[in-house]
């Protein structure tokens, strides 16, 4: 998975992120469509380093943060802050395994048509159990139960989340065989069900 | 390089802060530093701080506290603890508090946004005192929770005060700061720190993650509706059962009753921060009693205890928040003048198995962390930035009643998202959304900010616009919306109608009506005390003229007659720093003129009160 890697609009030079260049120090006015990946100067992969992940962010932020544009034009500031808005939303994106595969699948998936309700074998009912149960717990207030079930649900998501890694490594091997984002897709949209009462727990609680 | 001052708006205190040659320190000295957060309204005004806390046994019903648990706030989400407060709230249209001044009609009434106001500009006009100079933009610090609408009242406060507001940050980041570029390194540079503040009003925790020069809030959790004042108040309530039991038909529902109890309890309190126990006497002249016994620190801390427990939970959620276990914490710092309890102190500690940073005065921390802020953002350096979150989640009313999130609670800002939203009927040009910010499912548990109609919609058929709407969260972390219908690339209008707060054209008429507007600006003051001074060194030169011919030289008497003229000349200009020049230099000329015997009585005096302005 490799991606052309844009020059700067004022310099010429290639840019390590397409928000900002360190060669001439100028914030890039950002055209077409942005690829968080290009936006952090990471590899297009699934497997990021966080540490470099980590260093790019904040090497970014110390050029791009409105706080160092205080007394600059208007203009300016204003792109100051749109384009740390951008960097903020590609770190979130790509920070944690979930939102990172869901990224790629969106990312990957362009050209293809994804089932993007498809959930595993037997999921939904085992979710409209546990959902049942939930609501029964949020009625009598019982903590302990509480707690059981918030690891039970951690434990699945931790699950799902350990088969992002090989998924996509196949994917990498076969980038012909849609089966695989189809699997993504799929393990995406049962994490999702999974946080949705993870969060009820939490708002309740 | 234009200063920006750092300023702590307290419930109970306020002060402000800034870099110096010497590094960061609180502007001002001794009890000059501390603007108490109070006002007395009398005929000409407000009397702001010291002068106000004094009145607040006399006057009860005229003095204001506490103002900001009620910034961006209505009287249904103030609940039961409005109630305790010796002056009358009331709500005006759109639900906005004012506080009421006077018995019976006409009322003065007033907007939070507009005492806190009051504040502010004491606090800037000490400051310009104390530095000698305007100060026109101000880093302000606010709890980590306050939601959209409390950090709208306080960007309006500043406003209304005159003062730009260059950054809004969150107290405890602040402390951060002014802990994490301490000249004796408290911190290390690399780690997890947790920010426990307990001030006045307001509980926050906070946890950040320190890498290089980077501060990055990870999550915040706290309580607006939390701090010292809850403490004096459960005292307030034993003392009055303890009082009962002696004199079982007082009535302590008259303000100065309300007001002498809350003082005992705020005294016993500091005095129990010092000593295992206290003595008190309180004295009810109306009442015709007083009453007198012994507070013991045991007793008091169990009174506290149910308090701080609730801090100690909301530190158990922000780990959650941040993915973090107890022994991932490397510091935790104390702010807020509630963390001095010793009680307060023990428990988090334990809490955190490790003693707390107190090593910077929690008095002062957040002011002196917003100074450097403020030095940062005026370009004075670059070695450190600070990465903050929005703390709750902001999001709109979906099918049901449900809350549904557009950014999450916990993010880095500044931050936009997008959503698209579409018609439900044909032909339908315009859609009504209602914006809510909190962590909860439903939209009854959530704070409503507003409600913004999309006008102009291409009329079409139902689902067909497809309206983008951009949720944008600046560095201040408050939200503005706009948005464009995609299939036509036409700019749908937006109009944002907000739940609590002042419009823009209310802070105008606010501003308008201020009659001290016109001279709130420092150097506009200092140029009419300047004007007024030079005036009267003129008339002294004038009538001591005939000693001057005696004792002056033809030269030197030529000079003082050129120098007049330069001042009438700067007192023509704008410019306060250079007509203060001139008639320093011209002080200097008649110096000979003062020390004759005629001339001392007069010009000396006058020389007397330039170098007075000269030190305001």
């Amino acid at each position: 998975m490799a991606f052309v890697q844009p020059a700067c609009e004022k310099c010429g030079a290639i840019l390590v992120s397409h928000l900002f260049c360190f060669s001439c120090n100028i914030i890039q006015t950002f055209p077409g469509e942005i690829n968080y990946f290009e936006t952090l100067g990471i590899p297009l992969t699934f497997e990021v380093n966080s540490t470099e992940l980590e260093e790019s962010y904040q090497n970014l932020s110390l050029e791009l943060h409105p706080d160092f544009y205080s007394s600059a034009p208007e203009s300016e500031k204003r792109l100051s802050e749109s384009a740390t808005a951008i960097l903020n939303t590609a770190y979130n994106s790509l920070k944690e395994p979930t939102s990172r595969a869901e990224y790629l699948v969106h990312l990957l998936s362009k050209n293809i048509k994804l089932d993007e309700g498809s959930l595993p074998e037997g999921f939904l009912g085992e979710m409209f159990f546990l959902q049942e149960e939930l609501d029964e717990m949020l009625e009598s207030g019982n903590d302990s139960a509480f707690s059981e079930m918030w690891k039970d649900l951690l434990k699945r998501q931790k699950n799902i989340e350990e088969d992002y890694a090989p998924l996509f490594k196949e994917y990498e091997d076969h980038p012909e065989d849609p089966k695989i984002l189809q699997q993504l897709q799929t393990h995406l949209n049962a994490e999702r069900y999974l946080r949705r009462l993870l969060e009820r727990i939490t708002a309740n609680n | 390089m234009e200063r920006i001052i750092g300023i702590d708006l307290g419930t109970t205190n306020s002060l402000s802060a800034t870099v110096f040659d010497e590094g960061p320190e609180v502007i001002g000295e001794g009890d000059k530093a501390v603007t108490p957060s109070v006002l007395f309204h009398n005929e000409s005004g407000w009397l702001v701080g010291q002068e106000a806390q004094e009145r607040r046994i006399s006057d009860p019903e005229k003095t204001v506290y506490s103002i900001k648990r009620l910034m961006g706030r209505n009287l249904a989400e103030l609940g039961e603890s409005v109630n305790d407060l010796p002056y009358q709230i009331v709500e005006g249209q759109r639900k906005l508090l004012k506080v009421r001044i006077g018995e019976s009609e006409p009322y003065k009434e007033f907007t939070p946004q507009e005492l806190s106001a009051e504040i502010l500009k004491k606090v800037k006009q000490r400051a310009e005192e104390a530095l000698g100079e305007s100060v026109k933009k101000a880093v302000i610090t606010v709890p980590a929770y306050f939601d959209d609408a409390q950090r709208q009242a306080t960007r309006a406060a500043a406003k209304i005060a005159g003062l730009e507001v260059a950054r809004i940050i969150n107290e405890p980041t602040a402390a951060a700061i002014a802990y994490g570029l301490d000249e004796k390194r408290e911190l290390q540079k690399d780690g997890h720190v947790a920010v426990y503040d307990l001030g006045g009003g307001t509980f926050d925790i906070s946890i950040l993650k320190l890498s290089g020069k980077v501060f990055k809030v990870i999550a915040t959790h706290g309580n607006t509706q939390l701090g010292g004042d809850d403490f004096d108040q459960v005292l307030v309530e034993t003392l009055k059962k303890r009082i009962l039991q002696e004199q079982p038909t007082a009535n302590f529902d008259d303000p100065e009753s309300k007001q002498i109890l809350k003082k005992t309890a705020e005294a016993i309190k500091i005095e129990l921060s010092l000593s295992p126990e206290t003595n008190y006497t309180l004295d009810f002249p109306k009442l015709g009693f007083s009453f007198s016994d012994i507070f013991k620190v045991e007793d008091f801390e169990s009174l506290i205890s149910t308090l701080v427990e609730e801090t100690l939970e909301s530190c158990k959620q922000v780990l959650n928040q941040a993915k973090l276990s107890l022994d991932q914490i490397d510091e935790v710092v104390l702010v807020g003048g509630s963390t001095v309890v010793p009680g307060v102190r023990r428990k988090i500690e334990s809490f955190f198995g490790r003693p707390p940073h107190v090593a910077i005065d929690p008095y002062k921390v957040v002011a002196i962390g917003a100074g450097i802020q403020g030095h940062l953002l005026a370009g004075g350096r670059r070695d450190f930035l600070l990465l903050d979150v929005i703390s709750l989640a902001l999001g709109i009313e979906t099918l049901g009643g449900t809350f549904s999130k557009i950014i999450t609670g916990n993010t880095t800002i500044p931050i936009e998202e997008s959503e698209t939203f579409t018609t439900n009927v044909d032909n339908q040009t315009s859609i009504e959304v209602n914006i809510f910010q909190g962590e909860r499912e439903l939209i009854k548990d959530c704070r409503a900010l507003g409600q913004f109609k999309l006008r102009g919609i291409p009329p079409m058929k139902a689902g067909f616009p497809l309206v983008e709407v951009m949720f944008r969260v600046d560095a201040n972390g408050i939200l503005t919306v706009s948005a464009f219908e995609k299939r036509s690339g036409e700019k749908a209008e937006i109009e944002v109608i907000p739940f609590h707060g002042l419009t823009q054209f209310e802070i105008e008429r606010i501003m308008e009506d201020s009659f001290e507007h016109a001279i709130d600006d420092f150097n506009e003051r200092q140029l009419i005390e300047f004007r007024l001074t030079a005036e009267r060194v003129f008339q002294g030169i004038e009538q001591n003229w005939s000693v001057a011919e005696n004792a002056l030289s033809d030269t030197e008497r030529e000079e003082i007659r050129k120098q007049m003229e330069v001042v009438r000349q700067s007192i023509k200009g704008e410019d306060s720093q250079e007509l203060k020049a001139q008639l320093d230099t011209l002080g200097d000329l008649t110096r000979p003129l003062a020390d004759t015997a005629m001339g001392r009585s007069i010009l000396a005096e006058l020389q007397g009160e330039v170098e007075l302005n000269q030190q305001k």
